[in-house]
C-alpha cells in the first residue's frame, strides 16, 4: 500500500488519545498507526469503528490523519460526483475551508461552456447530489463555486450566492498587489459578506488573492460612470 | 539511597542505549530491497515469529551450503517440504482473508511496503525486519505480515471469532516450523 499526504485511506480507530485529543487508529491493509484529531474528525468515533480519511502530514513516524483536509473534500467530492463529471464534464479544481466554519466552497470548472455562474452550476449538479448523501461523508455543507481562468470573474462567482451578480457594478483587480476590488451596492454588502465576514474570507483563501468590498450607491455609481 | 538513584539511572541510560542500537540494526537491514517489516501480532510473545523466521533464513543458508557436499537430492526435498508449507499457510490465510484468493505469494514483492514506508513502520519499537534468504522464507514471512496486520485490525473490532482462526493458524504455522527445523536438533523459535 503506498502512502502518501494527501491520499485517502481507510482507518479503523483503535483507541482514544485523550492526552493528544485525538483517536490512535490503524490504516487499513497496513500496519501504519495513525492519529485523527477530534478537531478534524467528521463526527465522535467509538473504537472498531472504521472510515475513510486524508492522509494531512508525515513526521518521522507520525502519521496524521484529516476528515476536512481540501485533499478530503476534493477526493471524496471527486468520488461521490463521479457520474456528474463525467456526463457534464466538470472538474473540480479547489476547495477552501477554514477551521470553524460550517462550509467549505468548491470551486468547479466546467468543460463545456453552457454554465455561467455558480448558480447555474449549482442548479446542474443539484439532481446529482440529491441522488448521494454528502453528509455521510463531510460534515460541513458544500458550496460550489463556478472556476474561471478571469480572476475577476472567478472572485465574483466566490461570493455569489449568496451574494448576487447583478448588484455588483465593477470589480477592479490590482495585479501588483494580488487584491480585488468588488464594488456593489450597499445593499447587497451584508450577503457578500456572510456572517462574521465568513463568505469573504473563503472566498479569499479560495481566489488566492485579497478581496475588499466596498459599498458603492446606484447613484454614486452613475455619476462615477459619466465622470469616467 | 543516591546509589539506588544513580543505579536506576545507569539502567536507563542503558536501555535507551540499547534501544538506540536495536533501532539502528533494524534500520541498516530495513534498506534493504528485499527486506519484510512487520509487527508481530501478539505483543511480546509474537517475537516467536521473528526468531522463527530468522532460524527458518539459517536452515535455508545451511540446506543449500549443504548441497555441494551433501545429497543434492535431500537438499531439494527438505525445500520441498518449505514450500508445502508456505503454501499451506497462505492456503489457510486465503481462507481467512478472502482479498488474497487470486493473489500469487510468489508476487509477495508486489504487497510489500516501499522503502520510506519501511523506514517509517521501524520506528516502531515493536518492529521487526527479516532480509529473507529465498522466495519460500519471503512468502511465509509475507504470511505472517499479513496475519498479523489482519490480527490487530480484528482486535480492534473485536471480532473474536475471526481471531481464533488467525490465532489456530498462527499455532499450526509455529508448530510447522518448529517440527521442519527442529528435526535434527534443538527445538526452534522458542524465546523460552
Amino acid at each position: 500500500m503506498s502512502l502518501k499526504v494527501g491520499y485517502i485511506t481507510g482507518f479503523i480507530v483503535v483507541k482514544s488519545l485523550p492526552d493528544y485529543d485525538s483517536y490512535l487508529c490503524k490504516l487499513l491493509d497496513s500496519q501504519f498507526l495513525a492519529q485523527l484529531p477530534k478537531k478534524w474528525a467528521r463526527k465522535e468515533y467509538k473504537i472498531g469503528e472504521s472510515d475513510w480519511a486524508a492522509v494531512f502530514d508525515m513526521v518521522g513516524a507520525r502519521i496524521t490523519l484529516s476528515q476536512k483536509s481540501p485533499q478530503y473534500v476534493r477526493k471524496i467530492l471527486e468520488y461521490l460526483l463521479m457520474p456528474a463529471c463525467a456526463e457534464l464534464n466538470l472538474k473540480i479544481k479547489r476547495t477552501a475551508w477554514v477551521t470553524g466554519y460550517s462550509f467549505h466552497k468548491v470551486a468547479v470548472q466546467p468543460q463545456n461552456g453552457d454554465v455561467g455562474s455558480s448558480r447555474e452550476l449549482m442548479a446542474v449538479i443539484k439532481p446529482y447530489i440529491e441522488k448521494i448523501n454528502i453528509k455521510d461523508y463531510i460534515s460541513e455543507n458544500i458550496s460550489f463555486v463556478r472556476y474561471s481562468h478571469d480572476l475577476k470573474a472567478f472572485v465574483v462567482n466566490a461570493l455569489c450566492p449568496p451574494g448576487h451578480e447583478d448588484k455588483i457594478y465593477k470589480v477592479i483587480h490590482h495585479v501588483e498587489m494580488n487584491q480585488v476590488d468588488v464594488m456593489a451596492d450597499a445593499s447587497a454588502i451584508p450577503a457578500i459578506l456572510g456572517i462574521n465576514g465568513r463568505n469573504i474570507v473563503l472566498a479569499q483563501k479560495l481566489c488566492k488573492c485579497d478581496i475588499a468590498v466596498k459599498p458603492l450607491s446606484i447613484s454614486v455609481f452613475d455619476k462615477f460612470k459619466e465622470k469616467y | 539511597m543516591e546509589e539506588k538513584a544513580a543505579g536506576k539511572e545507569n539502567k536507563e541510560a542503558q536501555a535507551v542505549s540499547n534501544l538506540e542500537k536495536r533501532t539502528a540494526i533494524k534500520k541498516r537491514f530495513a534498506t534493504m530491497p528485499a527486506s519484510i517489516v512487520f509487527i508481530p501480532a501478539g505483543g511480546r510473545s509474537g517475537f516467536v515469529f521473528h526468531k522463527l523466521l530468522l532460524d527458518l533464513n539459517k536452515y535455508v543458508r545451511k540446506i543449500n551450503n549443504s548441497a555441494v557436499f551433501g545429497d543434492i537430492l535431500e537438499v531439494k526435498a527438505k525445500h520441498g517440504r518449505i514450500k508445502k508449507l508456505c503454501y499451506e499457510t497462505w492456503e489457510g490465510l486465503k481462507d481467512i482473508i478472502p482479498r488474497f484468493h487470486a493473489f500469487d505469494p510468489k508476487h509477495w514483492a508486489d504487497i510489500n511496503e516501499t522503502m520510506d514506508e519501511r523506514m517509517r513502520l521501524i520506528n516502531r519499537a515493536a518492529a521487526c525486519v527479516i532480509n529473507p534468504i529465498d522466495d519460500n522464507v519471503a512468502m511465509l514471512a509475507m504470511a505472517i505480515k499479513v496475519l498479523s496486520e489482519k490480527f490487530n485490525e480484528y482486535q480492534a473490532k473485536s471480532d473474536f471469532d475471526n481471531l481464533e482462526k488467525i490465532a489456530m493458524l498462527f499455532r499450526k504455522i509455529q508448530a510447522d516450523l518448529t517440527d521442519l527445523m527442529g528435526q535434527n536438533g534443538n527445538k526452534q523459535g522458542s524465546n523460552t
